[in-house]
């Protein structure tokens, strides 16, 4: 019998629309906000009422946004393996390398591996010839 | 620079060219008065060349900016 009661009142609150208050256009799905209202409900024409027309603040969405790679610019040329950003300098051929430059500062290097060797004449050489190629030569000014 | 002169220095006195070598050696003590090397091997060629004073100079000074090899060689000829 008690439950009978129960189950009766239950049903007749639903009825009188006791428990109105329902969430519309939210339903838990990440929105950023969505409508609360309460609604009252006319059985005879089915007309729905809001009478509490408020906005639920939800907080924002803490998703990572996707951010492509940056992808390295394609150069014209043939793709020097290692140098996918095009920072390796180009070989121009309006601007030759110079021998000279190269082998410059190896003058000393072969006048001792020649001192090493006692070829004193050949290294004496190459040492008058790393001398000349300095552009500040000394013997000029001191004597 | 110094050091193409200097090695250059090395290498006359070793062929026996020590005037050269004296040369050589003084331009460097001029560049880089501070290297005791120059002195030491300036004062060999001056010992090489018989002077014996301006070896014992530059040994004297290559001694005081740290040259081992050139205080036995004062040790030796300074007495």
């Amino acid at each position: 019998m008690k439950t009978f009661l129960t189950i009766s009142i239950i049903i007749f609150l639903f009825s009188i629309g006791a428990f109105p208050q329902r969430e519309n256009n939210t339903g838990g799905r990440g929105q950023e906000s969505g409508l609360k209202a309460r609604i009252e409900r006319k059985q005879g024409n089915k007309t729905i009422v809001n009478t509490n027309p408020e906005v639920i603040k939800r907080s924002p969405i803490l998703t990572n946004k996707y951010i492509p790679k940056r992808q390295p610019p394609k150069g014209p040329g043939i793709p020097i393996e290692g140098d996918d950003w095009n920072i390796c300098p180009k070989n121009n051929s309006a601007e030759p390398i110079l021998v000279d430059n190269v082998f410059k500062m190896s003058y000393l290097e072969l006048a001792l591996e020649n001192m090493e060797n006692e070829n004193f004449g050949t290294a004496i050489q190459f040492l008058n010839s790393a001398i000349e190629a300095e552009p500040f030569n000394a013997e000029l000014y001191f004597f | 620079m110094q050091n193409y002169i200097f090695f250059r220095g090395k290498a006359y006195l070793e062929i026996g060219d020590y005037i050269i070598a004296k040369r050589d050696f003084s331009t460097v003590t001029v560049l880089d008065p501070l290297f005791p090397d120059a002195y030491y091997f300036r004062g060999l060629a001056n010992l090489y060349l018989g002077d014996k004073k301006s070896a014992i100079e530059d040994f004297k000074m290559a001694t005081s900016l740290g040259d081992t090899l050139a205080e036995s060689f004062l040790l030796k000829y300074s007495n």
